[in-house]
């Protein structure tokens, strides 16, 4: 028993101060206390939470099945568990658990008393997750249609006995790549949700041709798309500086700056520039990728790079991809020792940059 | 007996390469990459050779398919639409939309091509005098007050840039040009 153990009034004070929202009900179901951390979570006072007044704190959304559970499972004096959005004192909903259970005094039922934790960051976790599956799903059925749709008319063409479709084996190769790059990106995503450390090559190279490499690449994918009609996107490259020494996976960071300047042209309209910029101030190197696109919503810049989150104003599955490219550049670059930065203003443009400090091998000074 | 006209709108350049080539074998196949564009071919559609089919994925930039079923029936536009994407819940899409039919990526070119025939017959077969959709209301009012004057082509002749827009007919062979492919 808990009051062998503890005084009254250490009890309370344990109570008041965990860091779960308690509450307890009489016999009646209206409840007649909330302690402290529940009052200070939704900003109310007792007064304005007791009886059945706590609901009013509860998401509209939410608050019909919510009532609904607690008086049904009230009624049958049983336990329940359920989740719900409750107002927070700063007005934002917030996920909640709440575990109710029926409590006997001397086998006399005498109410219920409750604990709720926040899971709003679960929440979060479980949305992002399903909405990664399904953007991935979506993802890779695209290039499986074209492979099926390419087999398909050759497989009717031998049939036939008639000439292939021109090329068609190079743009069946090419849509098998772009689907195992797809797979790669799978199991990278598992890797960057376990927070594993990327395995990085330390070898002497220099930034600028892989800088430049990247570039270069993106403006033939640019030239071999069809423009629409604001015209394509230009990618410009402005490079201050001589060398840029460097320890680090020339493959890794390759596929860094890849994903990061395909994602300025992918989240800029038709016409948009990207502008690339590489300069260094001799300790460290500074590649910066501008792009004048949709941007990023203010409260949403600090989560940008968490592994598929994606801005709420690029969830529309007509921005391909599965919100992990920053993730993975943010574990590359700090395996190289290095940060990644990101400004942005929302419907004006982002500018992520990358720090990569430049450290010279061991042994040779 | 002229081949059917069938539009296909869709953003990803192998999809629609692939889906080109495997229908110009049954079909003349016309192609638009977002709802803005297909709006534009259809507006611009001679009534000799009106389109008999619409392939229509969902999630495109500009105009996207949902918008593009939007505008296009509002203009009292009659074509049937077959949905084919890799979205979810393509059957509520379409019940919702007024779509004729669906297919989930990936399907197969019989699939399609049997959908494409289904929805097809269970219209007046095209091009045979009787009358494709007339554009309904808008044209007329152009004129102002001249009541009496015959119906020009005048929505025909209209100069619009069709350079702007990515719309090849497969059998000029310029599509994979433009696609870059």
């Amino acid at each position: 028993m808990a009051e062998a153990l503890l005084s009254p009034a250490a009890y309370r004070l344990l109570v008041e101060h965990s860091p779960v929202l308690i509450w307890r009900a009489g016999p009646d179901g209206r409840c007649d206390y909330f302690n402290d951390t529940w009052l200070r979570f939704t900003g109310r006072t007792l007064d304005q939470e007791l009886g059945e007044r706590w609901a009013v704190g509860v998401h509209p959304e939410d608050v019909d099945r919510c009532l609904r559970i607690y008086r049904d499972h009230f009624g049958r004096r049983e336990p329940f568990e359920m989740e719900y959005r409750l107002r927070r004192h700063d007005g934002v909903y917030r996920w909640i658990f709440d575990r109710g259970v029926p409590v006997f005094d001397a086998g006399v039922f005498v109410g219920f008393v409750g604990s709720c934790i926040d899971i709003h960051v679960r929440r979060e976790a479980e949305a992002l997750r399903s909405s990664f599956l399904s953007l991935i799903a979506h993802e890779l059925r695209t290039p499986l249609q074209a492979i099926h749709t390419y087999l398909e008319v050759v497989q009717r063409r031998i049939e036939r006995n008639e000439a292939l479709p021109t090329d068609v084996w190079e743009k069946v190769s090419r849509q098998i790549q772009r689907f195992s790059s797809l797979v790669d990106d799978l199991s990278e995503a598992g890797r960057v949700e376990r927070r594993e450390a990327v395995p990085v090559e330390r070898v002497a190279m220099d930034l600028r041709p892989v800088v430049e490499a990247a570039v270069r690449r993106q403006r033939d994918e640019l030239a071999a798309l069809p423009a629409a009609a604001a015209g394509r996107h230009t990618v410009t490259l402005e490079v201050t500086g001589e060398r840029f020494p460097l320890l680090g996976d020339a493959e890794r960071l390759d596929r860094v700056l890849e994903d990061l300047i395909g994602n300025a042209v992918k989240f800029s309209p038709a016409g948009g520039q990207v502008a690339v910029r590489l300069a260094t101030d001799g300790t460290r190197h500074r590649v910066s990728i501008r792009d004048d696109g949709i941007g990023i919503p203010q409260a949403e810049i600090d989560r940008v790079a968490e592994p598929f989150f994606r801005g709420s104003n690029a969830l529309n599955p007509r921005f391909p991809g599965v919100g992990l490219g920053l993730a993975l550049a943010r574990d590359i670059v700090s395996a190289h020792g290095g940060t990644v930065e990101v400004e942005s203003i929302r419907d004006r443009g982002t500018t992520i940059t990358l720090n990569l400090p430049e450290l010279l091998p061991e042994g040779v000074s | 007996m002229t081949r059917q006209r069938i539009l296909l709108v869709d953003d990803d350049a192998a999809v629609l390469d692939s889906l080109a080539i495997g229908l110009e074998d049954r079909y003349h196949v016309l192609v638009a990459r977002n709802g803005a564009e297909a709006l534009e071919v259809l507006r611009q559609q001679s009534p000799d050779e009106p389109v008999d089919a619409v392939v229509l994925d969902l999630y495109m930039p500009v105009l996207d398919g949902e918008g593009f079923l939007r505008e296009y029936f509002a203009r009292g536009g009659a074509v049937p639409v077959i949905l084919a994407s890799a979205a979810l819940d393509l059957g509520a899409t379409a019940d919702r939309t007024g779509a004729a039919d669906w297919l989930q990526k990936p399907f197969s070119l019989r699939a399609l091509e049997a959908k494409i025939d289904r929805v097809t017959a269970a219209r007046p077969p095209a091009g045979t005098g009787g009358t494709p959709p007339a554009a309904p209301s808008g044209g007329t009012s152009e004129g102002g007050g001249g009541g009496g004057a015959p119906r020009s082509r005048r929505r025909d002749s209209r100069p619009y840039e069709i350079s702007t827009l990515v719309v090849a007919e497969i059998a000029s062979g310029q599509l994979p040009v433009l696609l870059g492919l």
